[in-house]
C-alpha cells in the first residue's frame, strides 16, 4: 500500500449469470471492448457464491461495517432461476446474519420476471430495479431479443406486477439508458406512468476513442436532453427521485453524490464475476479488453486486496486523481470528472476530462441556477449557537435569546422533517395513488403558505409534536412489510401531513381543501384542537378519512354522510365552538346528524407566559408515562390555578429560569397520574418545547418540575446541533441529561432552603444530596472518555457552576 | 463574563439552515440528502443513506 488509509467497500456487485436473454446493441457487457464474458461460466457456481459471501463477511468484520449492499447483476440475473437465486440470497443472508444490515438488490431486464420471482424478492426484501429505455419506440431502439423482437411488452408487464400493491415495497426503480434520438419528455413521462420510486437516467458508456453519438451537433446533446427532463421534473414538483439530478443537487449542497458516475466521493464497491474473479468497475469494460481485471479472486484474496489495487485506489483519491483540466474546473465538486470509464483515451489513459465534459458542465450549471436556495443554504454552516448562548447553556442556564436560537434551529429542523415525511410518503408502498394525491395537495398548501403567510407555517412547524409525528413516520418506514408492523397506521400517520397543512391553512390562508385521517376517533387540527367524531382509529378496523375545507369564515369537515361547520374565528381564538351539522350543500340542519364535539387546545396563561395545555394532539404520547386523556373543564381549571401559582413561584424566587421558560416552553401535556405521592414529569428529545407532567398537588413542586424538565428540553436542543459525546455511547446522553437537570434542581433547593417557607431541613438535605450526585455524575462523564472536546469543556463549565451553590441563599 | 471562544466546536452544526430554502424547493433534496442536512436527529431510513460512490448499472 502507498500509505493511504484503506477505504472499505460497502457495496458488492455479484455477477450471478454472465449471459443475457436480450441482445441490446448498447449493452456494455457484450458489445464493448472487454470480451472477458466469453470465457466465464454462465451461472455463478455455488462455491463462488459461498466464497464471495465469506469474503464480504470477512470485510464487514475487519472494518466493522454496519451496513452493506449486494447487487445481484449479470448478464441477466433471473436466468439463474428462482431456486438458484433463492440459494444465493440465503447464502448471503446467513453469512452476514448478526454482523451487519444487508440490503440486496437485483437489476434485471424484467422479461423473465414472474410472480414467483417477485414472491421470492418480497420474502427476502430484495429491491428490484428494471431496465427500460422509455416508451415503446424508445425502448425498441435497442432493447430487443436476438431475433429482433421487442422486449417492451414483457418488461412493462413485469414492471406493472412490481408496482402492484403486493410487490410495491420491493420495486426500487427503473434504469433508462439515454438515447438522444428519443424525445426526452416522452421518455420521462412514459417512465413516470410506471410509478417507479426512483429513476436512473444513464449516459451510455463511451470514451474519447468511442465517443457517444451527437446527432444534434450542438456538442451538448446529452445536457440538453437531460435539461428538458429536469425542467419538467421541477415544474411537476419532483414527483420521482432521479438519481442523476439527486446526485448533482446533493453535491451542490456540499454532500456526496451517492454514485460512481458523479462527484468526488471515493468509490466503495467491488465486483465479483461468475468465475470468482474480482473486477474494478463494470463500466471499465468499455475502455479496452481486460480493463476491469484485477488478477484477484474470491478464493485467494480478501476484499482488502481489491481496494489496494491501483485502479481502485485511483478512484478513491478525490480531486487529486483527476486530470489537470478537471482539477481547475468550477463544477468539479459536483462532476468529479464524470464516470471514470468515460475519461479513457488511448495514450493518455484516464488522465482526461470526461467525454461528456461539455454536457456535464452545462447540466450542473443549469441545475445550480434553477435551485439557487438549495445550493446556497445547504452549502453554508447550519444554525449554530452564538458563543454566548453555548456558554450560558453550559452553566445550566440560558436566557431568552439563547433559547430563541434553539427554537430557530428547531424551525429549520421542522421544515426538513416536513419535507422528509412528504417524500417518504410519496415513495412509501403503504401509500396508494389516492394517498399520494392527498400528500401532494397537502404539500401544495404548505409550500404556498411558506411564500404567502410564513407566520402561519412557523406556528405549526414549531409545535413540539410535529417532530414526534415525523420521527414516528420515518421510523415506521424502516419496518414496512415486516410482520407485526401496522402498515395501515403508518399510512394514516403519513396522511397526517394533510392535518398539518389544514392547521396552517386555518391559521393563514383564504381557502384550502384537504384530506386528513381520523386518528384516535377524531379529526385533528394540530395546535388548534380536534373534532371528536367517535370513529375508530387505523388498525382497529375503523379507518376513515375526512375532508376539511377552509373558507373565509368557516371550516367545514366532511366525513362519510356527516357534514359539519365550525366558526373559523372562534377556532383561531381557541374559544369553545359548536360543530354545526349541515346538509351536503352546506346549509344548516337542526336536530339531525351524528353528535360531535369540538375540543379546542386550551391555553395556560400567566403574566409573561402562554403555554398550550396539550391534551388533544395524537402524537403527544411520547413521554415516559402515558398521556392523560382529554381533561374536563374542571380539571383544566385546576391546571390553570396550579400553573399560575407555580409561575408566581418561579418569577418570585427562581427568576433566572423564567425568561428561558417563557421563551421556549410551548406545551404542557398532562400525563396519567403518578403512583400516590410521587411527582411525575418528562421531556422527550423528539418533542422540543413540550413537557409532560402528572399534576402535583403542590404548585412549588410543579415549579420544580417545570424548571428541571426544561433543562432536558434545552440540552436536547443543544445535542441536536453539537456532538458533546460519542453518539455510539448511549449512556452518555442519559448521564449528561441527568446531571444537567440536577443543576437546576440543586439551584432550586438552594433557594428554597434559604426561604424558610418550607421545611428548611428537608430543602437543605435535598440540596446536599443533589450536589453530591451532580458532582459525581459530572466526574463520571469526564472519566468515561467518550466526551468530545466540546463535551469536556461543557462538562467543565457544569462542574464550575455547581461549586458556589453549596452556600444557602 | 467568562470568555467563550474556547467553547466553539471544531465542527459547526451538521444541520443546514433550511429556513432559507423555500418549502417549494425542498423536495429537490432527496431523502438521503435531507438525512444528511438534518444531522443525526432522524431515525429510520433517512439515517441510512445509499452507499457513497455507489455502483451505477447501465444495462
Ligand atoms: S465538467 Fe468537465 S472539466 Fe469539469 S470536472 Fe467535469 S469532466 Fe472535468
Amino acid at each position: 500500500m502507498d500509505g493511504r488509509v484503506l477505504i472499505p467497500a460497502d457495496q458488492f456487485v455479484l455477477k450471478v449469470h454472465s449471459r443475457c436473454d436480450l441482445a441490446c446493441d448498447h449493452c456494455y457487457v457484450y458489445e464493448s471492448a472487454d470480451q472477458s464474458w466469453r470465457g466465464r461460466p454462465n451461472a455463478i457456481p455455488s462455491d463462488v457464491v459461498s466464497h464471495a459471501a465469506m469474503r464480504i463477511a470477512e470485510h464487514v468484520k475487519t472494518h466493522e461495517l454496519s451496513r452493506v449492499e449486494v447487487v445481484l447483476h449479470g448478464g441477466e440475473p433471473l436466468l439463474v432461476g428462482v431456486a438458484g437465486l433463492r440459494a444465493i440470497i440465503v447464502e448471503l443472508e446467513s453469512a452476514l446474519s448478526g454482523l451487519c444490515r444487508l440490503d440486496i438488490k437485483v437489476h434485471t431486464n424484467g422479461v423473465l420476471l414472474t410472480e414467483r420471482f417477485c414472491e421470492l424478492f418480497a420474502e427476502h426484501h430484495v429491491g428490484v430495479g428494471v431496465s427500460l429505455d422509455g416508451d415503446r419506440t424508445a425502448n425498441d431502439r435497442h432493447r430487443k431479443y436476438r431475433d429482433g423482437r421487442s422486449s417492451y411488452d414483457p418488461a412493462v408487464r413485469a414492471i406493472r406486477l412490481l408496482a402492484s400493491d403486493r410487490f410495491r415495497h420491493v420495486y426500487s426503480g427503473l434504469l433508462c439508458t439515454i438515447d438522444v434520438a428519443n424525445d426526452p419528455v416522452r421518455v420521462y413521462e412514459s417512465l413516470l406512468e410506471l410509478e417507479p420510486a426512483r429513476l436512473d437516467l444513464l449516459l451510455p458508456h463511451a470514451t474519447w476513442d468511442a465517443p457517444p453519438p451527437r446527432p444534434a451537433g450542438t456538442g451538448t446533446d446529452y445536457a440538453d436532453w437531460l435539461i428538458a427532463i429536469f425542467d419538467r421534473w421541477q415544474a411537476g414538483g419532483y414527483p420521482v427521485r432521479i438519481r442523476t439530478f439527486d446526485s448533482i443537487i446533493a453535491t451542490l449542497a456540499g454532500g456526496d453524490s451517492g454514485t460512481e458516475a458523479l462527484g468526488l466521493a471515493p468509490v466503495r464497491m467491488a465486483v465479483v464475476e461468475t468465475d470468482g474473479s474480482y473486477e474494478q468497475a463494470d463500466s471499465l469494460k468499455v475502455a479496452y479488453d481486460g480493463a476491469p481485471a484485477t488478477g484477484l479472486d474470491v478464493f485467494t484474496h480478501s476484499l482488502d486486496f481489491v481496494l489496494e489495487h491501483p485502479g481502485v485506489a485511483a478512484r478513491q483519491r478525490g480531486v487529486a486523481s483527476l486530470s489537470a483540466t478537471c482539477q481547475q474546473c468550477p463544477v468539479v465538486s459536483s462532476c468529479g470528472g464524470g464516470m471514470y470509464a468515460h475519461r479513457y483515451k488511448a495514450g493518455s489513459g484516464f488522465d482526461n476530462a470526461s467525454v461528456y465534459c461539455a454536457d456535464l458542465f452545462k447540466l450542473i450549471s443549469h441545475i445550480g441556477s434553477r435551485l439557487p436556495h438549495v445550493a446556497q443554504a445547504t452549502g453554508r454552516a447550519g444554525p449554530a449557537l452564538s458563543d454566548d448562548a453555548l456558554a450560558e447553556f453550559a452553566t445550566g442556564r440560558g436566557g431568552a435569546s439563547a433559547v430563541g436560537q434553539l427554537t430557530r434551529a428547531q424551525r429549520s429542523l421542522g421544515r426538513g422533517l416536513l419535507a422528509a415525511v412528504y417524500e417518504a410518503g410519496l415513495a412509501s408502498p403503504v401509500v396508494g395513488p389516492r394517498g399520494r394525491e392527498q400528500l401532494r395537495a397537502a404539500w401544495q398548501v404548505l409550500a404556498v403558505a411558506d411564500a404567502d403567510c410564513r407566520g402561519a407555517l412557523d406556528a405549526v412547524v414549531g409545535h413540539p409534536y410535529l417532530r414526534t409525528w415525523a420521527a414516528r413516520c420515518l421510523a415506521g418506514l424502516g419496518f414496512v412489510g415486516e410482520a407485526g408492523h401496522d402498515d395501515e397506521r403508518l399510512a394514516a400517520d403519513l396522511g397526517h401531513l394533510g392535518a398539518i397543512a389544514a392547521a396552517v391553512a386555518v391559521r393563514g390562508r383564504d381557502r384550502a381543501r384537504l384530506t386528513v385521517p381520523v386518528l384516535d376517533g377524531a379529526v385533528h387540527l394540530p395546535g388548534i384542537g380536534r373534532l371528536v367524531v367517535g370513529l375508530g382509529s387505523p388498525g382497529t378496523g375503523g379507518e376513515a378519512r375526512a375532508a376539511i375545507e377552509v373558507e373565509a369564515d368557516w371550516v367545514r369537515v366532511r366525513l362519510g354522510a356527516g357534514n359539519w361547520r365550525l366558526s373559523r374565528p372562534r377556532l383561531l381564538a381557541g374559544e369553545p365552538c359548536l360543530a354545526e351539522a349541515c346538509t351536503a350543500e352546506g346549509t344548516l340542519t337542526v336536530g339531525t346528524g351524528r353528535p360531535v364535539a369540538w375540543e379546542p387546545v386550551r391555553m395556560l396563561t400567566a403574566p409573561g407566559i402562554k403555554v398550550a395545555l396539550e391534551d388533544t394532539d395524537p402524537y403527544r404520547d411520547c413521554h415516559q408515562r402515558p398521556a392523560a386523556p382529554r381533561l374536563s373543564d374542571e380539571e383544566a381549571g385546576r391546571w390553570q390555578r396550579s400553573f399560575s401559582a407555580a409561575w408566581r413561584e418561579i418569577q418570585l424566587h427562581h427568576a433566572a429560569f423564567a425568561p428561558a421558560l417563557a421563551a421556549g416552553l410551548t406545551a404542557l401535556t398532562p400525563l396519567a397520574p403518578a403512583p400516590a405521592g410521587s411527582a411525575a414529569s418528562a421531556a422527550a428529545r423528539q418533542g422540543f418545547g413540550a413537557i409532560g407532567v402528572a399534576l402535583p398537588d403542590d404548585p412549588v413542586i410543579l415549579a420544580l418540575l417545570l424548571t428541571c424538565e426544561f433543562q432536558h428540553v434545552k440540552l436536547g436542543g443543544v445535542l441536536d446541533l453539537y456532538d458533546l459525546f460519542d453518539p455510539a455511547d448511549e449512556r452518555q446522553e442519559e448521564l449528561l441529561q441527568g446531571a444537567y437537570a440536577q443543576l437546576a434542581a440543586s439551584e432550586f433547593w438552594r433557594v428554597r432552603a434559604g426561604l424558610g417557607d418550607r421545611d428548611h431541613t428537608e430543602a437543605a438535605e435535598q440540596l446536599e444530596r443533589l450536589l453530591a450526585h451532580t458532582a459525581a455524575t459530572v466526574e463520571t462523564l469526564a472519566d468515561a472518555g467518550s466526551l468530545t472536546s466540546l463535551g469536556m469543556r461543557f462538562a467543565e463549565r457544569m462542574r464550575i457552576a455547581i461549586a458556589p451553590r453549596t452556600k444557602i441563599a | 463574563m467568562v470568555p467563550t471562544e474556547e467553547l466553539r466546536p471544531a465542527f459547526p452544526s451538521a444541520m443546514a439552515d433550511l429556513r432559507d430554502i423555500p418549502l417549494a424547493e425542498m423536495p429537490a433534496l432527496s431523502l438521503d440528502q435531507l438525512g444528511r442536512v438534518l444531522g443525526r436527529v432522524l431515525p429510520g431510513p433517512v439515517a441510512n443513506p445509499m452507499p457513497s460512490g455507489a455502483f451505477q448499472s447501465s444495462i
